[in-house]
Protein backbone atom coordinates (compact mmCIF):
# COMPACT_ATOMS: atom_id res chain seq x y z
CA UNK A 1 0.00 0.00 0.00
CA UNK A 2 1.03 3.63 -0.56
CA UNK A 3 0.49 6.93 1.24
CA UNK A 4 -0.72 10.35 0.11
CA UNK A 5 -0.96 13.72 1.81
CA UNK A 6 -3.08 16.40 0.17
CA UNK A 7 -2.14 19.85 1.44
CA UNK A 8 -4.62 22.72 1.52
CA UNK A 9 -5.06 25.67 3.86
CA UNK A 10 -8.32 24.30 5.26
CA UNK A 11 -9.70 20.90 6.14
CA UNK A 12 -11.63 19.53 3.17
CA UNK A 13 -12.66 16.08 1.97
CA UNK A 14 -10.25 14.63 -0.58
CA UNK A 15 -11.69 13.14 -3.76
CA UNK A 16 -9.62 10.27 -5.14
CA UNK A 17 -10.73 8.67 -8.41
CA UNK A 18 -14.27 10.07 -8.09
CA UNK A 19 -14.73 8.94 -4.47
CA UNK A 20 -14.42 10.87 -1.23
CA UNK A 21 -11.50 9.47 0.76
CA UNK A 22 -10.07 11.11 3.85
CA UNK A 23 -9.29 14.75 4.55
CA UNK A 24 -6.68 17.27 3.54
CA UNK A 25 -3.53 17.57 5.68
CA UNK A 26 -3.86 13.99 6.92
CA UNK A 27 -2.15 10.89 5.53
CA UNK A 28 -4.32 8.69 3.33
CA UNK A 29 -3.45 5.06 2.68
CA UNK A 30 -4.30 3.85 -0.82
CA UNK A 31 -3.28 1.41 -3.55
CA UNK A 32 -0.28 2.51 -5.63
CA UNK A 33 -0.37 3.68 -9.24
CA UNK A 34 -2.22 6.41 -11.09
CA UNK A 35 -4.79 8.47 -9.20
CA UNK A 36 -6.82 11.57 -9.93
CA UNK A 37 -6.99 13.90 -6.92
CA UNK A 38 -9.36 16.75 -6.21
CA UNK A 39 -11.10 18.39 -3.26
CA UNK A 40 -14.72 18.02 -2.18
CA UNK A 41 -17.05 19.76 0.25
CA UNK A 42 -17.72 23.49 0.52
CA UNK A 43 -15.20 26.25 1.17
CA UNK A 44 -12.60 28.31 -0.65
CA UNK A 45 -12.01 27.90 -4.36
CA UNK A 46 -8.90 25.90 -5.14
CA UNK A 47 -6.51 25.41 -8.00
CA UNK A 48 -5.85 23.33 -10.02
CA UNK A 49 -9.29 21.65 -10.18
CA UNK A 50 -7.71 18.21 -10.19
CA UNK A 51 -4.27 16.60 -10.39
CA UNK A 52 -3.37 13.21 -11.79
CA UNK A 53 -0.38 11.67 -10.03
CA UNK A 54 1.51 8.39 -10.03
CA UNK A 55 2.09 7.19 -6.47
CA UNK A 56 4.80 4.67 -5.73
CA UNK A 57 7.51 3.91 -3.13
CA UNK A 58 6.03 5.97 -0.29
CA UNK A 59 5.67 5.27 3.41
CA UNK A 60 3.58 6.65 6.23
CA UNK A 61 6.17 9.22 7.34
CA UNK A 62 7.11 10.15 3.79
CA UNK A 63 3.86 10.24 1.80
CA UNK A 64 3.40 11.56 -1.74
CA UNK A 65 2.45 15.21 -1.33
CA UNK A 66 -0.09 16.96 -3.56
CA UNK A 67 -0.78 20.64 -2.91
CA UNK A 68 -3.77 22.76 -3.83
CA UNK A 69 -3.80 26.53 -3.48
CA UNK B 1 -43.66 -58.17 -39.12
CA UNK B 2 -46.37 -56.32 -41.01
CA UNK B 3 -46.60 -52.54 -41.24
CA UNK B 4 -50.02 -52.74 -39.47
CA UNK B 5 -48.38 -54.21 -36.36
CA UNK B 6 -45.52 -51.75 -36.41
CA UNK B 7 -47.67 -48.72 -37.14
CA UNK B 8 -48.49 -47.78 -33.48
CA UNK B 9 -44.81 -47.99 -32.55
CA UNK B 10 -43.76 -45.98 -35.57
CA UNK B 11 -46.38 -43.34 -34.71
CA UNK B 12 -45.19 -43.15 -31.13
CA UNK B 13 -41.56 -43.03 -32.20
CA UNK B 14 -42.39 -40.28 -34.66
CA UNK B 15 -44.29 -38.36 -31.98
CA UNK B 16 -41.42 -38.81 -29.52
CA UNK B 17 -38.95 -37.65 -32.19
CA UNK B 18 -41.05 -34.56 -32.90
CA UNK B 19 -41.24 -33.83 -29.17
CA UNK B 20 -37.49 -34.29 -28.84
CA UNK B 21 -36.76 -32.05 -31.80
CA UNK B 22 -39.24 -29.39 -30.61
CA UNK B 23 -37.95 -29.59 -27.06
CA UNK B 24 -34.36 -29.47 -28.21
CA UNK B 25 -35.12 -26.52 -30.47
CA UNK B 26 -37.02 -24.49 -27.89
CA UNK B 27 -35.11 -25.26 -24.66
CA UNK B 28 -32.54 -22.70 -23.65
CA UNK B 29 -30.77 -21.49 -20.55
CA UNK B 30 -31.96 -18.41 -18.64
CA UNK B 31 -30.55 -15.37 -20.39
CA UNK B 32 -29.29 -12.36 -18.49
CA UNK B 33 -31.12 -9.23 -19.63
CA UNK B 34 -29.64 -6.18 -21.30
CA UNK B 35 -29.10 -3.04 -19.24
CA UNK B 36 -31.23 -0.20 -20.61
CA UNK B 37 -29.56 2.68 -18.85
CA UNK B 38 -26.33 3.01 -16.88
CA UNK B 39 -26.56 4.53 -13.40
CA UNK B 40 -23.58 4.11 -11.09
CA UNK B 41 -25.80 4.96 -8.11
CA UNK B 42 -28.36 2.22 -8.64
CA UNK B 43 -28.18 -1.56 -8.71
CA UNK B 44 -26.66 -4.12 -6.38
CA UNK B 45 -23.31 -2.57 -5.42
CA UNK B 46 -21.04 -2.63 -2.36
CA UNK B 47 -22.59 0.08 -0.13
CA UNK B 48 -20.28 2.88 0.94
CA UNK B 49 -19.73 2.80 4.72
CA UNK B 50 -21.59 5.77 6.13
CA UNK B 51 -24.74 5.24 4.07
CA UNK B 52 -27.78 5.18 6.33
CA UNK B 53 -28.76 1.87 7.87
CA UNK B 54 -30.95 1.76 10.91
CA UNK B 55 -29.70 -1.27 12.82
CA UNK B 56 -26.12 -1.71 11.75
CA UNK B 57 -23.29 0.63 12.74
CA UNK B 58 -20.39 1.07 10.33
CA UNK B 59 -17.87 1.85 13.05
CA UNK B 60 -17.91 -1.87 13.86
CA UNK B 61 -17.48 -3.36 10.40
CA UNK B 62 -17.77 -7.13 10.10
CA UNK B 63 -17.34 -9.19 6.95
CA UNK B 64 -17.80 -12.95 6.73
CA UNK B 65 -16.22 -15.17 4.07
CA UNK B 66 -18.03 -18.49 3.50
CA UNK B 67 -15.87 -20.99 1.65
CA UNK B 68 -16.89 -23.66 -0.82
CA UNK B 69 -17.37 -27.32 0.07
CA UNK B 70 -20.96 -28.36 -0.78
CA UNK B 71 -23.40 -28.99 2.08
CA UNK B 72 -20.43 -29.29 4.46
CA UNK B 73 -19.57 -25.62 3.87
CA UNK B 74 -23.22 -24.54 3.85
CA UNK B 75 -23.92 -26.20 7.24
CA UNK B 76 -20.68 -24.93 8.81
CA UNK B 77 -21.40 -21.34 7.76
CA UNK B 78 -25.00 -21.70 8.99
CA UNK B 79 -23.62 -22.77 12.39
CA UNK B 80 -21.54 -19.57 12.49
CA UNK B 81 -24.64 -17.47 11.79
CA UNK B 82 -26.47 -19.23 14.64
CA UNK B 83 -23.62 -18.49 17.03
CA UNK B 84 -23.41 -14.82 15.98
CA UNK B 85 -27.20 -14.58 16.49
CA UNK B 86 -26.79 -15.91 20.03
CA UNK B 87 -23.89 -13.57 20.88
CA UNK B 88 -24.89 -10.25 22.45
CA UNK B 89 -22.50 -7.32 22.39
CA UNK B 90 -22.50 -3.68 23.38
CA UNK B 91 -21.15 -1.27 20.78
CA UNK B 92 -21.24 2.51 21.28
CA UNK B 93 -23.55 1.98 24.24
CA UNK B 94 -26.05 -0.04 22.23
CA UNK B 95 -26.83 -3.65 23.07
CA UNK B 96 -27.23 -5.76 19.96
CA UNK B 97 -26.74 -9.20 18.48
CA UNK B 98 -23.31 -9.62 16.88
CA UNK B 99 -25.12 -10.97 13.79
CA UNK B 100 -26.87 -7.61 13.34
CA UNK B 101 -23.49 -5.92 12.99
CA UNK B 102 -22.46 -8.06 9.99
CA UNK B 103 -21.92 -5.74 7.02
CA UNK B 104 -21.00 -8.08 4.20
CA UNK B 105 -20.92 -11.78 3.42
CA UNK B 106 -18.88 -13.21 0.60
CA UNK B 107 -19.99 -16.70 -0.42
CA UNK B 108 -18.51 -19.33 -2.68
CA UNK B 109 -20.11 -22.52 -3.96
CA UNK B 110 -21.64 -24.34 -0.95
CA UNK B 111 -21.11 -21.22 1.15
CA UNK B 112 -23.00 -19.16 -1.43
CA UNK B 113 -26.25 -21.01 -0.56
CA UNK B 114 -26.09 -19.86 3.07
CA UNK B 115 -24.96 -16.34 2.14
CA UNK B 116 -27.74 -15.90 -0.44
CA UNK B 117 -30.41 -17.43 1.80
CA UNK B 118 -29.52 -15.19 4.72
CA UNK B 119 -29.35 -12.16 2.39
CA UNK B 120 -32.86 -12.86 1.09
CA UNK B 121 -34.64 -14.12 4.19
CA UNK B 122 -32.71 -12.81 7.21
CA UNK B 123 -33.71 -14.53 10.45
CA UNK B 124 -36.09 -16.87 8.64
CA UNK B 125 -32.95 -18.88 7.86
CA UNK B 126 -33.07 -20.20 11.45
CA UNK B 127 -36.57 -21.59 10.94
CA UNK B 128 -36.43 -23.45 7.67
CA UNK B 129 -32.97 -23.52 6.03
CA UNK B 130 -32.10 -26.90 7.53
CA UNK B 131 -35.19 -28.58 6.10
CA UNK B 132 -35.22 -26.61 2.85
CA UNK B 133 -31.59 -27.27 2.00
CA UNK B 134 -29.09 -28.63 4.52
CA UNK B 135 -30.91 -31.85 5.37
CA UNK B 136 -32.10 -32.58 1.85
CA UNK B 137 -30.45 -34.99 -0.55
CA UNK B 138 -30.08 -32.35 -3.25
CA UNK B 139 -27.57 -34.47 -5.13
CA UNK B 140 -30.13 -37.27 -5.53
CA UNK B 141 -32.81 -34.79 -6.58
CA UNK B 142 -30.51 -33.40 -9.26
CA UNK B 143 -29.73 -36.91 -10.48
CA UNK B 144 -33.42 -37.86 -10.62
CA UNK B 145 -34.26 -34.67 -12.44
CA UNK B 146 -31.75 -35.57 -15.17
CA UNK B 147 -33.23 -39.09 -15.39
CA UNK B 148 -36.79 -37.80 -15.73
CA UNK B 149 -37.87 -38.53 -19.35
CA UNK B 150 -39.87 -35.30 -19.37
CA UNK B 151 -36.57 -33.42 -19.22
CA UNK B 152 -34.84 -35.38 -21.98
CA UNK B 153 -36.17 -33.30 -24.89
CA UNK B 154 -34.82 -30.16 -23.23
CA UNK B 155 -31.53 -31.85 -22.35
CA UNK B 156 -31.13 -32.72 -26.04
CA UNK B 157 -30.81 -29.01 -26.75
CA UNK B 158 -27.23 -27.70 -26.97
CA UNK B 159 -28.42 -24.64 -24.99
CA UNK B 160 -29.92 -26.56 -22.09
CA UNK B 161 -27.93 -28.73 -19.73
CA UNK B 162 -27.90 -30.32 -16.29
CA UNK B 163 -26.82 -26.98 -14.83
CA UNK B 164 -30.13 -25.50 -15.99
CA UNK B 165 -32.04 -28.26 -14.21
CA UNK B 166 -30.04 -27.38 -11.09
CA UNK B 167 -31.08 -23.73 -11.39
CA UNK B 168 -34.74 -24.77 -11.71
CA UNK B 169 -34.48 -27.02 -8.68
CA UNK B 170 -32.84 -24.34 -6.52
CA UNK B 171 -35.26 -21.69 -7.77
CA UNK B 172 -38.34 -23.83 -7.04
CA UNK B 173 -37.30 -25.34 -3.73
CA UNK B 174 -34.87 -22.92 -2.05
CA UNK B 175 -34.82 -19.40 -3.49
CA UNK B 176 -38.50 -19.01 -4.48
CA UNK B 177 -37.70 -17.31 -7.81
CA UNK B 178 -36.17 -14.28 -6.12
CA UNK B 179 -33.95 -12.03 -8.20
CA UNK B 180 -31.24 -9.57 -7.18
CA UNK B 181 -33.95 -6.87 -7.27
CA UNK B 182 -35.26 -8.42 -4.05
CA UNK B 183 -31.86 -7.99 -2.43
CA UNK B 184 -31.75 -4.36 -3.59
CA UNK B 185 -35.25 -3.62 -2.29
CA UNK B 186 -34.47 -5.02 1.15
CA UNK B 187 -32.04 -2.10 1.67
CA UNK B 188 -30.61 -3.77 4.73
CA UNK B 189 -27.23 -5.24 5.44
CA UNK B 190 -25.41 -7.49 5.01
CA UNK B 191 -24.36 -6.99 1.44
CA UNK B 192 -24.01 -10.39 -0.21
CA UNK B 193 -21.26 -11.10 -2.74
CA UNK B 194 -21.67 -14.34 -4.70
CA UNK B 195 -18.78 -15.49 -6.86
CA UNK B 196 -18.16 -17.71 -9.84
CA UNK B 197 -15.12 -18.17 -12.08
CA UNK B 198 -14.81 -16.98 -15.67
CA UNK B 199 -13.82 -20.19 -17.44
CA UNK B 200 -11.95 -18.35 -20.23
CA UNK B 201 -9.80 -16.05 -18.13
CA UNK B 202 -9.75 -17.97 -14.84
CA UNK B 203 -10.69 -14.71 -13.16
CA UNK B 204 -13.14 -14.30 -10.31
CA UNK B 205 -16.59 -13.15 -11.37
CA UNK B 206 -18.76 -11.27 -8.85
CA UNK B 207 -22.52 -11.07 -9.12
CA UNK B 208 -22.57 -7.32 -8.56
CA UNK B 209 -23.95 -4.56 -10.76
CA UNK B 210 -20.38 -3.21 -11.17
CA UNK B 211 -19.44 -6.46 -12.93
CA UNK B 212 -22.74 -6.65 -14.84
CA UNK B 213 -22.26 -3.04 -16.05
CA UNK B 214 -19.28 -4.29 -18.03
CA UNK B 215 -21.51 -6.94 -19.63
CA UNK B 216 -24.12 -4.27 -20.43
CA UNK B 217 -26.50 -6.36 -18.34
CA UNK B 218 -29.03 -5.77 -15.57
CA UNK B 219 -28.29 -7.85 -12.45
CA UNK B 220 -31.60 -6.82 -10.83
CA UNK B 221 -33.53 -9.15 -13.15
CA UNK B 222 -31.15 -12.07 -12.68
CA UNK B 223 -32.32 -14.99 -10.48
CA UNK B 224 -30.35 -15.43 -7.26
CA UNK B 225 -30.65 -19.21 -7.79
CA UNK B 226 -28.82 -18.84 -11.12
CA UNK B 227 -25.91 -17.03 -9.44
CA UNK B 228 -25.71 -19.71 -6.74
CA UNK B 229 -25.80 -22.40 -9.45
CA UNK B 230 -22.87 -20.76 -11.24
CA UNK B 231 -20.99 -20.41 -7.98
CA UNK B 232 -21.38 -24.15 -7.29
CA UNK B 233 -20.94 -25.55 -10.81
CA UNK B 234 -18.19 -28.03 -9.95
CA UNK B 235 -16.03 -28.95 -12.97
CA UNK B 236 -16.69 -32.31 -14.65
CA UNK B 237 -20.04 -32.70 -12.83
CA UNK B 238 -21.91 -29.67 -14.13
CA UNK B 239 -21.59 -27.55 -17.25
CA UNK B 240 -20.92 -23.79 -17.13
CA UNK B 241 -23.53 -21.04 -16.74
CA UNK B 242 -23.45 -18.79 -19.80
CA UNK B 243 -24.02 -15.02 -19.78
CA UNK B 244 -24.50 -12.78 -22.81
CA UNK B 245 -22.02 -9.91 -23.08
CA UNK B 246 -24.26 -7.11 -24.43
CA UNK B 247 -23.09 -3.79 -25.89
CA UNK B 248 -22.71 -1.21 -23.12
CA UNK B 249 -25.51 1.38 -22.71
CA UNK B 250 -24.94 4.75 -24.42
CA UNK B 251 -24.20 6.64 -21.21
CA UNK B 252 -21.79 3.99 -19.86
CA UNK B 253 -18.52 5.28 -18.42
CA UNK B 254 -15.58 3.07 -17.45
CA UNK B 255 -14.90 3.51 -13.72
CA UNK B 256 -11.85 5.46 -12.57
CA UNK B 257 -10.68 2.31 -10.74
CA UNK B 258 -10.37 0.49 -14.07
CA UNK B 259 -9.07 3.47 -16.07
CA UNK B 260 -6.33 4.27 -13.56
CA UNK B 261 -5.68 0.60 -12.86
CA UNK B 262 -4.84 0.07 -16.54
CA UNK B 263 -2.17 2.77 -16.25
CA UNK B 264 -0.75 1.46 -12.98
CA UNK B 265 1.40 -1.47 -14.09
CA UNK B 266 4.44 -0.11 -12.26
CA UNK B 267 2.48 1.15 -9.27
CA UNK B 268 0.16 -1.67 -8.27
CA UNK B 269 0.43 -4.85 -10.30
CA UNK B 270 -2.62 -6.35 -8.58
CA UNK B 271 -4.91 -3.50 -9.50
CA UNK B 272 -3.47 -3.41 -13.03
CA UNK B 273 -4.14 -7.14 -13.47
CA UNK B 274 -7.69 -6.77 -12.13
CA UNK B 275 -8.31 -3.76 -14.39
CA UNK B 276 -7.05 -5.61 -17.49
CA UNK B 277 -9.41 -8.53 -16.79
CA UNK B 278 -12.36 -6.22 -16.13
CA UNK B 279 -11.61 -4.26 -19.29
CA UNK B 280 -11.63 -7.53 -21.28
CA UNK B 281 -15.44 -7.63 -20.93
CA UNK B 282 -15.64 -4.49 -23.07
CA UNK B 283 -14.27 -6.46 -26.04
CA UNK B 284 -17.81 -7.20 -27.19
CA UNK B 285 -16.86 -8.57 -30.61
CA UNK B 286 -14.14 -10.85 -29.28
CA UNK B 287 -16.06 -12.05 -26.21
CA UNK B 288 -19.80 -12.00 -26.84
CA UNK B 289 -20.38 -14.67 -24.16
CA UNK B 290 -19.03 -15.37 -20.68
CA UNK B 291 -19.03 -18.93 -19.35
CA UNK B 292 -18.98 -19.27 -15.57
CA UNK B 293 -18.05 -22.20 -13.34
CA UNK B 294 -17.55 -22.91 -9.66
CA UNK B 295 -16.27 -19.86 -7.78
CA UNK B 296 -13.87 -22.13 -5.93
CA UNK B 297 -11.66 -22.39 -9.01
CA UNK B 298 -10.56 -18.78 -8.57
CA UNK B 299 -11.03 -18.33 -4.80
CA UNK B 300 -12.47 -21.12 -2.68
CA UNK B 301 -12.52 -18.96 0.45
CA UNK B 302 -14.42 -15.96 -0.87
CA UNK B 303 -11.92 -13.56 0.56
CA UNK B 304 -10.50 -11.98 -2.59
CA UNK B 305 -13.52 -9.70 -3.03
CA UNK B 306 -12.99 -8.44 0.52
CA UNK B 307 -9.27 -8.01 -0.13
CA UNK B 308 -10.00 -5.83 -3.17
CA UNK B 309 -12.54 -3.79 -1.18
CA UNK B 310 -9.88 -3.37 1.52
CA UNK B 311 -7.14 -2.37 -0.94
CA UNK B 312 -9.05 0.06 -3.18
CA UNK B 313 -12.82 -0.37 -2.74
CA UNK B 314 -15.60 0.57 -0.35
CA UNK B 315 -13.83 -0.74 2.77
CA UNK B 316 -10.71 1.32 2.00
CA UNK B 317 -12.88 4.43 1.60
CA UNK B 318 -14.66 3.62 4.88
CA UNK B 319 -11.27 3.47 6.64
CA UNK B 320 -9.93 6.66 5.03
CA UNK B 321 -13.17 8.50 5.83
CA UNK B 322 -12.83 7.43 9.45
CA UNK B 323 -16.16 5.58 9.42
CA UNK B 324 -14.71 2.18 10.32
CA UNK B 325 -13.09 1.79 13.71
CA UNK B 326 -13.04 -1.91 14.31
CA UNK B 327 -12.69 -4.05 11.19
CA UNK B 328 -13.39 -7.77 11.58
CA UNK B 329 -12.96 -10.45 8.92
CA UNK B 330 -14.25 -13.87 9.88
CA UNK B 331 -13.16 -16.65 7.52
CA UNK B 332 -15.37 -19.74 7.66
CA UNK B 333 -13.25 -22.30 5.89
CA UNK B 334 -14.77 -25.78 5.43
CA UNK B 335 -11.63 -27.31 3.95
CA UNK B 336 -11.05 -31.00 4.58
CA UNK B 337 -8.06 -33.25 4.81
CA UNK B 338 -8.59 -35.71 2.03
CA UNK B 339 -7.16 -39.14 2.60
CA UNK B 340 -4.02 -39.66 0.57
CA UNK B 341 -4.67 -42.92 -1.24
CA UNK B 342 -2.59 -42.26 -4.33
CA UNK B 343 0.74 -42.37 -2.46
CA UNK B 344 0.06 -45.98 -1.49
CA UNK B 345 -0.24 -47.24 -5.03
CA UNK B 346 2.61 -48.08 -7.45
CA UNK B 347 0.21 -47.65 -10.40
CA UNK B 348 -0.08 -44.02 -11.54
CA UNK B 349 -3.54 -42.52 -10.84
CA UNK B 350 -6.16 -42.67 -13.60
CA UNK B 351 -7.05 -39.56 -15.61
CA UNK B 352 -10.26 -38.69 -13.65
CA UNK B 353 -8.37 -38.80 -10.35
CA UNK B 354 -5.54 -36.70 -11.80
CA UNK B 355 -8.11 -34.18 -13.08
CA UNK B 356 -9.83 -34.02 -9.68
CA UNK B 357 -6.51 -33.68 -7.81
CA UNK B 358 -5.26 -31.03 -10.23
CA UNK B 359 -8.34 -28.94 -9.52
CA UNK B 360 -8.40 -29.36 -5.76
CA UNK B 361 -4.64 -29.04 -5.10
CA UNK B 362 -4.50 -25.64 -6.82
CA UNK B 363 -7.63 -24.63 -4.98
CA UNK B 364 -6.29 -25.54 -1.53
CA UNK B 365 -2.90 -23.89 -2.07
CA UNK B 366 -4.51 -20.68 -3.31
CA UNK B 367 -6.95 -20.69 -0.39
CA UNK B 368 -4.13 -20.81 2.14
CA UNK B 369 -2.34 -17.91 0.47
CA UNK B 370 -5.58 -15.89 0.29
CA UNK B 371 -6.13 -16.08 4.04
CA UNK B 372 -2.50 -15.27 4.83
CA UNK B 373 -2.58 -12.27 2.45
CA UNK B 374 -5.55 -10.68 4.21
CA UNK B 375 -3.96 -11.42 7.58
CA UNK B 376 -0.69 -9.73 6.42
CA UNK B 377 -2.57 -6.73 5.04
CA UNK B 378 -4.32 -6.11 8.34
CA UNK B 379 -1.13 -6.66 10.31
CA UNK B 380 0.71 -4.16 8.11
CA UNK B 381 -2.03 -1.60 8.66
CA UNK B 382 -1.72 -2.01 12.42
CA UNK B 383 2.10 -1.75 12.21
CA UNK B 384 1.79 1.43 10.14
CA UNK B 385 -0.50 3.03 12.70
CA UNK B 386 1.76 1.97 15.58
CA UNK B 387 4.93 3.19 13.81
CA UNK B 388 3.43 6.60 13.20
CA UNK B 389 2.21 6.82 16.80
CA UNK B 390 5.70 5.97 18.15
CA UNK B 391 7.40 8.46 15.80
CA UNK B 392 5.02 11.23 16.82
CA UNK B 393 5.34 10.54 20.55
CA UNK B 394 9.15 10.73 20.25
CA UNK B 395 8.96 13.94 18.20
CA UNK B 396 6.60 15.37 20.80
CA UNK B 397 9.05 14.48 23.54
CA UNK B 398 11.81 16.28 21.58
CA UNK B 399 9.42 19.16 20.84
CA UNK B 400 9.78 18.56 17.09
CA UNK B 401 7.10 18.94 14.41
CA UNK B 402 4.90 15.85 14.41
CA UNK B 403 4.05 13.94 11.21
CA UNK B 404 0.46 14.31 9.95
CA UNK B 405 -1.92 11.72 11.39
CA UNK B 406 -3.56 9.03 9.29
CA UNK B 407 -6.99 10.03 8.03
CA UNK B 408 -8.54 7.05 9.80
CA UNK B 409 -7.45 4.43 12.31
CA UNK B 410 -8.78 0.92 12.61
CA UNK B 411 -8.46 -1.98 14.97
CA UNK B 412 -8.23 -4.93 12.57
CA UNK B 413 -9.20 -8.47 13.57
CA UNK B 414 -8.85 -11.54 11.33
CA UNK B 415 -10.45 -14.76 12.56
CA UNK B 416 -9.80 -17.94 10.57
CA UNK B 417 -12.05 -20.85 11.50
CA UNK B 418 -11.44 -24.33 10.14
CA UNK B 419 -11.83 -27.90 11.33
CA UNK B 420 -8.09 -28.30 12.01
CA UNK B 421 -8.62 -26.20 15.16
CA UNK B 422 -11.12 -28.64 16.68
CA UNK B 423 -9.38 -29.92 19.79
CA UNK B 424 -11.07 -33.31 20.13
CA UNK B 425 -9.04 -35.55 17.73
CA UNK B 426 -11.96 -37.89 17.00
CA UNK B 427 -14.34 -35.07 16.18
CA UNK B 428 -11.65 -33.28 14.17
CA UNK B 429 -11.00 -36.40 12.09
CA UNK B 430 -14.73 -36.88 11.45
CA UNK B 431 -15.21 -33.33 10.24
CA UNK B 432 -12.03 -33.32 8.16
CA UNK B 433 -13.13 -36.44 6.34
CA UNK B 434 -16.64 -35.29 5.34
CA UNK B 435 -17.07 -35.36 1.56
CA UNK B 436 -17.82 -32.42 -0.74
CA UNK B 437 -21.36 -33.16 -1.87
CA UNK B 438 -24.92 -31.91 -1.66
CA UNK B 439 -25.99 -34.87 0.40
CA UNK B 440 -25.01 -35.30 4.04
CA UNK B 441 -26.74 -37.16 6.85
CA UNK B 442 -28.73 -35.16 9.42
CA UNK B 443 -26.15 -36.20 12.01
CA UNK B 444 -23.28 -34.84 9.90
CA UNK B 445 -25.19 -31.59 9.34
CA UNK B 446 -25.73 -31.25 13.10
CA UNK B 447 -22.03 -31.89 13.78
CA UNK B 448 -21.07 -29.17 11.30
CA UNK B 449 -23.50 -26.65 12.78
CA UNK B 450 -22.21 -27.41 16.29
CA UNK B 451 -18.63 -27.06 15.04
CA UNK B 452 -19.34 -23.41 14.17
CA UNK B 453 -20.22 -22.55 17.77
CA UNK B 454 -17.42 -24.70 19.18
CA UNK B 455 -14.75 -23.10 17.00
CA UNK B 456 -15.88 -19.58 17.90
CA UNK B 457 -15.94 -20.49 21.59
CA UNK B 458 -12.34 -21.72 21.41
CA UNK B 459 -10.95 -19.10 19.01
CA UNK B 460 -8.55 -16.79 20.93
CA UNK B 461 -9.15 -13.97 18.41
CA UNK B 462 -12.93 -14.26 18.76
CA UNK B 463 -12.76 -14.34 22.56
CA UNK B 464 -10.54 -11.24 22.51
CA UNK B 465 -13.06 -9.53 20.23
CA UNK B 466 -15.91 -10.39 22.60
CA UNK B 467 -13.94 -8.99 25.51
CA UNK B 468 -13.69 -5.73 23.57
CA UNK B 469 -17.36 -5.74 22.68
CA UNK B 470 -18.82 -6.50 26.07
CA UNK B 471 -20.39 -4.06 28.53
CA UNK B 472 -17.96 -2.12 30.63
CA UNK B 473 -15.08 -2.68 28.23
CA UNK B 474 -14.93 1.01 27.43
CA UNK B 475 -15.93 0.94 23.77
CA UNK B 476 -18.87 3.19 24.65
Amino acid sequence: MEFLEVRFHESRPVIIDDHEQGKTNLVIELAGGLHTISLGGKGSVFSPLQQTVFINNTNVVSPYVVSFT
Amino acid sequence: MSYRLLKPFISRFALLSVCLVLGACSASYIENRQLQSYDVKSGYRFPEPGQANQANSDSLYICLAFSGGGTRAAAFSYGILEKLRDTTIVWKGKKTRLLDEVDCISGISGGSFTAAYYGLYGDRIFKDYRSRFLERDVQHELFMSALNPLNWPRLASPKFNRIDLATELYDDTIFDHHTFADLIHKQTKPYIILHATNLASGERFEFTQDEFDLLGSDLATFPVARAVTASSAFPFLLSPVTLINYPEPKNFKVSADIENGLASYAGDRRQWHWAVRQNDYLDKAGKPYVHLMDGGLSDNIGIRALENAFRWGAIRRGINNNRIEKFVILVVNAKTDEQDSISQNSVPPELPEVAYKTTTIALDNYSFESIETIRDLNKQRKQTQDTLAVCNSRLKACQGNEFPELSGKIDPVVIDLNFENIQDPMRRKQLLSLPTSFSLSEEAVKQLIDAGALLLDTSPEFQLLLKDLNPGSGNE
